[in-house]
């Protein structure tokens, strides 16, 4: 009945299935590991594309009208970054909720509150960073 | 450590609650005040353009800015300090050395000075008001 074709067709999948199957059981953690290397990867460069938006906020003044403007700009930045990612939103929501009162109400912005609002999103990058190191060496 | 960089610039958002400002009597470089009525903390510009506050948790300061920081006064006092040059953010930097200009701002009553200035303006364009209803002349 069964042809040659059909017969080799029959035992390719036979033997492609049961490497899926034996990767599936026995080399699960390696999956795992390449999936967290790889999420672990993303995080990171988003938390550096963060510190660099950090380094340029100090850049600016909130007391020139171009300067604000572009404070304003990167503080939407941030916040866009940091809600969409799922894990960081989890991580910072409240500084997330407060950054968006102020890109909201751009006017009750002024130097020393961009500036608390620097410093505190630079230790919670410190704090996710070593925390990312921990997990990894675990 | 960089919590001090926010707290910081609380106390700058709310600059009402700084209150007991006061020069040490040996050092016109340090300023000591009191915030919230009832924490002791000083700040201190150094020779190198770097400042260093102090938190001092068991003293206050009415009697601290009488001691000389170059004898043995200090000797016993436990204090909690945070320099400029040890946190190295520009934000720290920044917050630093605008929290010391507002505490001299401060102890010289420069409010009174600038109202001063301002009430012995003779050019007549001292009112906002006035300025503006003159250029709407136009």
């Amino acid at each position: 009945m069964y042809n040659l074709l059909d017969i080799l067709e029959k035992i390719i999948s036979l033997f492609a299935s049961s490497i899926a199957l034996y990767i599936f059981f026995f080399q699960r953690d390696k999956i795992k590991t390449l999936f967290e290397i790889l999420l672990n990867y993303s995080l990171k460069t988003t938390l550096s594309e963060i510190t660099s938006k950090i380094d340029r906020l100090n850049d600016f003044s909130v007391n020139d009208k171009d300067g604000k403007h572009k404070i304003l700009n990167l503080l939407h930045e941030i916040e866009g970054q940091l809600s969409g990612n799922k894990f960081l939103a989890g991580e910072c929501s409240d500084f997330v909720k407060r950054l968006n009162r102020i890109n909201k109400n751009p006017d009750g912005l002024n130097e020393p509150l961009k500036r608390k609002m620097t410093s505190e999103l630079r230790e919670i990058i410190k704090n996710l960073d070593i925390k990312n190191l921990s997990n990894r060496g675990a | 450590m960089s919590k001090i960089v926010a707290a910081i610039n609380t106390m700058l958002l709310n600059s009402d609650k700084i209150t007991n400002v006061g020069i040490s009597h040996y050092n016109e470089q340090e300023i000591f005040f009191k915030y919230l009525k009832k924490q002791n903390w000083s700040i201190m510009k150094t020779p190198d353009s770097n400042f260093i506050v102090y938190y001092y948790p068991n003293n206050d300061i009415e009697i601290l800015k009488t001691l000389d920081a170059s004898s043995n006064d200090f000797q016993g006092v436990q204090m909690v300090k945070y320099a400029t040059n040890e946190i190295k953010t520009k934000e720290a930097y920044e917050t630093f050395e605008e929290l010391f200009t507002m505490l001299q701002e401060k102890t010289y009553n420069l409010d009174e000075v600038f109202d001063e200035i301002f009430k012995n303006d003779d050019s007549g364009n001292n009112n906002p008001r006035k300025l503006k209803s003159s250029s709407s002349d136009k």
